[in-house]
């Protein structure tokens, strides 16, 4: 299921939020410190919405997903148990880590790595065809942050596994991230506080990030799988299709974690921040603050840190880069041009930090902004073709070496029919919002109160527009879902 | 200082957006929510939509391993999309907010617009990829029939005849030419076959616009009758017909609601509704039997009214889609300009829809009509044609889109 599907907009949330809200209302008071009644009922909805939630994508791997949890839950107890026994908590963990990464090898990157195998002369394995298990790369780097959480003794075991399963499986940010950490949630898993302010926070996170999947990202999709698929492309048109993928990805990613934490909010969790404006960034060191924050951040704390990260001298600190940045780009999907995304943008990190780092940031605000969105876009064209040759065949367009035009119809075309969607797009990718929601906070009391009813109603218009699209079944896709 | 640091404080906390004027909107969202939610479980089931013209998915029988699959989900969730309460409505919204931010393609249907500002939807045209197939199935037919003389027309569709009105941008983003294609087809039947007629309608539909008059729907891929008449004009000469801008029927408005199939892909209600005019002669009274073989029905008339009823009014021409149809006249007017020619009796037809409307023409001038639809045909039509001796021409008649992706061309034999 994904949220910006009518299924999800009219029975489940409704009927997820309702029975949450009734459960937890439910009778029966706890010792001190335990968990009350209330919220044990309130994880058991939540549990069950997330389990059908999950099994109304992917039924199949429901089990799957179900063994992953239950590996770390034992995982975390036994490390827990043999407290003192650091060869045992070592050996704890490298079962959890290889059972965990084993799970993710198989059914994400079999094929890839047959395929690998098989250009060795003399080896021809099949192909298994496995299909990739919805979120499977989000949950595996959520149970792994876990055990590696418990072994650093960062958080204590989960004592019960139906609410680490609830954490799991928790249907919010359970196939497209964020990555939430266990000890994120872990005090909100016992007693968590909802507030109507916070309810209706969430409610219009939820609903903001609805307008920006449906209303943006669907839309400016149109116009890349129409321009990605053309025949012949001008200059223009072809920089304007790598720029219209970039902004796609962008809201379409960004607004799922939107969503995710909107739906956080209605129930009383607190994810972190997933995206901030990344396509405002000033160099992809700053991109990557700011892109995908909950994957980066897992990189770093259990792998580039414990690899030595920067304290080991200047050789080992490249090799740590070169790892992470090509399993950063496998870890988006089991294709070289992944890799190649990762390693390149690992490239430019390296030279920002030791070769033009300076000299960049002497450089006038609007040329910052130029390079890092030249790179980044530059950078989604290897990620969004898998196949290298066809998008050297759409460099040629690029760059204008296929004898194509500068400028031609295509471009003013795509202009003239996404003009509106496009202008919304690149404004709303920086940080324009929060600036006039200040705004509107630094007025009188009376000004205040009719621009925020006016932005309430424009609330209303637009969410009318998303079912809209939605029962006209336009384009819908979930880019992240691949991964 | 402090204290200002103290004013400043109070102020912005008190600066906060109020909450009741938040929560207004949001339990709109809600109850409209709940709303739609309850009214989609107590609505009656509906099963054919008539703006979209198509079967709207019902519920799907639950089944474990349907779950397993994932179909029965997916069958669920067209459920709830075409069963959604008031469905037309929200379609007509959503299509009306991408016009207002400026599209004028919508599901590959191109908006057009004349001098006056009238809207005509043109269908996406791509370049063709089977013309080959389509000579072959020319030349095939040519060298089997025998004895009568095979006659080509190829219809250009609405993005030739009234491509001047589409934005120049979508001009040239299609501008695969379906003149040249014509053009193509022809000099490849020419090299092989030199006794074809061929015919190419472009011309003479330019020349009937020009005239003023509308030669295609505004909102369906068809030609209309105004059209397919300037078609008959066209093969008049060819077959030899004396006096063939004489009818000596009437033409009659039978609707003025007429939404086609592109409308169906877009179902805007900004564009119009195009009328229908068919054309009848008062001397079919009585004598004129149209014969559907796969049906068994028997009319008296080429047209078939319970069409108008309906959505997809065009259907009415010719009764809709049948393998094999024949109409005979016995008071065809069978004068001909070349008499040497013999009494031109019969004519075979290979066709698809555009020929629906221009047949009717062709009755008063033939005492038999034998149409053929290769799509549903199987039999061999030169055969059937060297069979029947009374038949003198054979018209193959296509227009430039179902040329080139109708599964039926392949099968002409």
């Amino acid at each position: 299921m994904v949220f910006s599907s009518l299924l999800f907009l009219l029975f489940f949330l409704p009927a997820c939020l309702i029975l949450c809200f009734l459960a937890g209302r439910a009778a029966g008071s706890a010792r001190p410190g335990a968990e009350t009644a209330g919220n044990r009922a309130r994880n058991a909805v939540l549990l069950i919405f997330s389990l059908f939630f999950y099994a109304w994508g992917e039924a199949k791997c429901l089990p799957l997903l179900m063994f992953s949890a239950l590996v770390d839950y034992i995982d975390g107890r036994l490390l827990e148990k043999f407290d003192d026994r650091p060869g045992i908590r070592r050996l704890c963990l490298a079962v959890s880590l290889i059972i965990n990464f084993s799970l993710l090898g198989i059914f994400k990157y079999a094929d890839f790595f047959a395929g690998l195998a098989n250009r060795l002369p003399g080896v021809n394995l099949p192909l298994p065809g496995i299909a990739l298990p919805i979120g499977i790369s989000f949950y595996t780097f959520q149970t792994t942050s876990y055990s590696i959480d418990v072994y650093r003794r960062q958080v204590s075991a989960e004592k019960n596994y139906f609410r680490y399963l609830t954490y799991v499986s928790m249907f919010p940010q359970l196939i497209a991230g964020p990555i939430v950490r266990y000890r994120t949630v872990s005090e909100e898993l016992l007693h968590r506080r909802t507030s109507g302010e916070l309810f209706t926070d969430g409610f219009f996170r939820f609903l903001i990030g609805l307008f920006r999947k449906v209303l943006i990202a669907n839309v400016l999709g149109e116009l890349w799988a129409s321009l990605s698929a053309a025949a012949d492309l001008s200059v223009a048109a072809a920089w304007l299709g790598l720029l219209t993928f970039t902004l796609q990805l962008y809201f379409d990613f960004s607004a799922y974690s939107d969503m995710a934490i909107g739906l956080g909010w209605m129930l009383g969790f607190h994810f972190e921040e997933n995206f901030r404006y990344p396509l405002s960034a000033v160099s992809l060191t700053d991109f990557w603050r700011r892109w995908h924050i909950s994957l980066s951040g897992w990189f770093r704390d259990y792998l580039y840190i414990p690899l030595g990260g920067n304290r080991r001298g200047r050789v080992l600190q490249l090799r740590n880069l070169l790892i992470v940045w090509f399993l950063t780009g496998l870890w988006h999907g089991a294709s070289w041009n992944f890799v190649l995304w990762g390693l390149y943008h690992g490239l430019f990190l390296v030279l920002e930090k030791f070769v033009w780092g300076r000299f960049l940031e002497k450089l006038p605000r609007f040329f910052r902004h130029l390079y890092a969105l030249a790179v980044i876009v530059f950078g989604f064209g290897i990620f969004y073709f898998d196949d290298l040759s066809v998008f050297g065949h759409y460099l040629t367009f690029a760059f204008g070496t296929a004898g194509n035009a500068l400028l031609a119809a295509d471009f003013l075309w795509s202009l003239r029919n996404y003009f509106p969607v496009l202008l919304t797009a690149l404004v709303l990718a920086f940080p324009v919002y929060p600036r006039i929601r200040a705004w509107i906070c630094s007025r009188k009391s009376g000004i205040r109160r009719i621009l925020t009813l006016t932005g309430g109603i424009c609330c209303i218009a637009l969410y009318l527009l998303c079912l809209a699209a939605l029962v006209r079944d336009s384009y819908n896709p979930f880019l992240y879902f691949r991964f | 200082m402090t204290e200002m640091a103290e004013k400043e404080k109070t102020d912005i906390s008190e600066r906060e957006i109020p909450a009741g004027i938040r929560i207004l909107p949001a339990a709109v969202i809600a109850a409209a929510t709940v709303i739609l939610a309850v009214l989609f479980l107590i609505l009656p089931v509906r099963t054919f939509s008539e703006n979209e013209n198509r079967t709207l998915a019902a519920a799907p029988a639950f089944s474990v391993g349907g779950f397993l699959s994932g179909s029965f989900q997916e069958g669920f969730e067209q459920f709830l999309a075409d069963q959604f309460p008031g469905r037309d409505t929200w379609f007509a919204l959503s299509v009306r907010k991408e016009r207002l931010l400026g599209r004028q393609e919508i599901n590959s249907v191109y908006y057009a617009e004349d001098a006056d500002g009238e809207l005509r939807l043109i269908d996406e045209y791509r370049t063709p990829q089977n013309t080959e197939k389509f000579e072959q199935a020319v030349l095939r037919l040519a060298k089997g029939v025998e004895s009568a003389r095979v006659t080509v027309l190829l219809v250009p569709t609405a993005v030739t005849i009234y491509g001047d009105e589409l934005p120049a941008e979508a001009r040239a983003r299609m501008n695969a030419s379906q003149e040249e294609t014509i053009r193509q087809i022809f000099s490849g039947i020419e090299a092989e076959d030199t006794s074809v007629t061929l015919l190419s309608a472009q011309e003479v539909l330019e020349q009937g616009r020009s005239g003023g008059r509308n030669m295609f729907y505004r909102t369906d891929h068809h030609w209309t009758l105004a059209g397919a008449y300037e078609g008959y004009r066209l093969l008049s000469p060819a077959f030899g017909i004396e006096d063939a801008g004489q009818t000596a029927g009437t033409v009659r408005t039978v609707s003025g609601d007429f939404r086609g199939t592109t409308w169906s892909k877009v179902c805007d209600p900004e564009v119009s509704p195009d009328t229908i005019e068919i054309y009848e002669n008062p001397a079919w009274a009585g004598t004129l039997r149209v014969s559907y073989e796969d049906t068994g029905e028997e009319s008296d008339s080429p047209y078939n009214p319970k069409y108008l009823k309906v959505k997809d009014q065009y259907s009415l021409f010719l009764n809709n889609l049948h393998p094999f149809i024949t109409i005979t006249n016995p008071g065809a007017d069978l004068r001909r300009t070349d008499p040497a020619a013999g009494e031109r009796r019969a004519l075979a037809v290979v066709k698809d829809s555009y020929a629906n409307s221009l047949i009717p023409f062709l009755i008063d001038r033939y005492e038999t009509i034998y149409i053929f639809d290769p799509r549903y045909y199987r039999g061999s039509i030169s055969g059937f044609v060297n069979d029947h001796p009374e038949v003198q021409d054979v018209l193959v008649l296509y227009n430039l889109c179902t040329m080139d992706d109708d599964r039926g061309v392949g099968a002409i034999k």
